[in-house]
């Protein structure tokens, strides 16, 4: 096999993911593209699932229009402004009607609700220094500013006591309509996320059960 | 029109914070797997470039 990759550091997203999609589906792949040329090229691990969605993370510049074009989904990260993502779902679902969309909010839970506000608080704002995240000029999300009141991270969080943060979750949905909530444990003790997510999974009433084919797990909400 | 209003699912970043790569795998790995005993219906991995805490592809240190 052989193959040639240009090195020009815009190149073709249509392109790339192209050629990403065709290494994901078939057993060999032979591409002439304007940026990528591979002959006879394959990628091991085969991922199980197929097709392989994809999701662009991102609700800005061309990614709407390149979601709508190809089926995308659109993802919001952890630290999007609510607000900003609310206006932009709104405005696509206006030009493109119902689209996969899924949200990533910061999350901790703790049957003491203050306990669960000081952690989840205290790991959002060391996110960003410890991830070592940077934004263009301008493009900083509140939530990861220096002075961000507490306030304006809740807001953008899932974070408190069970019945608190289904509650956010239902207003989520009551704001966002169809969607996917993605939670990310705001806390680097791995014990204390999946405590976290027992107890939402909870007082959401969320319930295992398998399907009917191959055995594979499928999950649903109560109320 | 979506068959559902609202999914719950989880986003792990690998986070490394104590410099143990093989650990910091393993633990994502179970706590992706205890979602789903939960009824969580999917599991997103976060991978970050050249991030100093979270594990992802080779650039990261």
């Amino acid at each position: 096999m052989g193959g040639r990759a240009s090195l020009q550091p815009f190149c073709d997203r249509h392109e790339a993911l192209a050629l990403i999609q065709r290494l994901w589906a078939e057993p060999e792949t032979h591409f002439d593209g304007r940026y990528f040329q591979y002959e006879g090229v394959a990628v091991y691990p085969r991922p199980l699932q197929q097709p392989v969605p994809v999701w662009l993370a991102s609700l800005s510049g061309d990614s709407p229009g390149l979601a709508a074009e190809h089926g995308y989904g659109l993802m919001a990260t952890p630290s999007a402004d609510l607000g900003q993502v609310a206006a932009q779902v709104a405005q696509e679902r206006s030009i493109r009607g119902e689209f996969p969309f899924a949200i990533a909010r910061f999350f901790y839970c703790d049957e003491d609700s203050r306990h669960a506000i000081e952690r989840g608080v205290e790991a959002v704002r060391a996110y960003p220094r410890l991830m070592g995240v940077q934004f263009a000029p301008g493009k900083l999300p509140p939530m990861f500013a220096p002075d961000a009141p507490e306030a304006a991270i809740l807001a953008n969080a899932v974070i408190g006591d069970p019945a608190q943060c289904v509650a956010q979750a239902k207003a989520l949905q009551d704001r966002l309509g169809s969607h996917r909530l993605l939670l990310k444990p705001a806390t680097h003790d791995p014990e204390s996320a999946r405590t976290a997510l027992a107890l939402f999974a909870r007082e959401a009433g969320l319930h295992a059960a398998r399907s009917g084919n191959g055995g594979a797990w499928s999950a649903s909400c109560n109320g | 029109m979506s068959d559902f209003l609202q999914r719950y699912g989880v986003f792990l970043n690998v986070e490394n914070p104590d410099n143990n790569a093989r650990d910091a795998l393993q633990q994502t790995v179970w706590t992706a797997a205890a979602a789903e005993r939960m009824g969580f219906y999917d599991a997103w991995v976060a991978e970050h470039h050249y991030s100093p805490f979270a594990i992802g592809m080779k650039h990261s240190r």
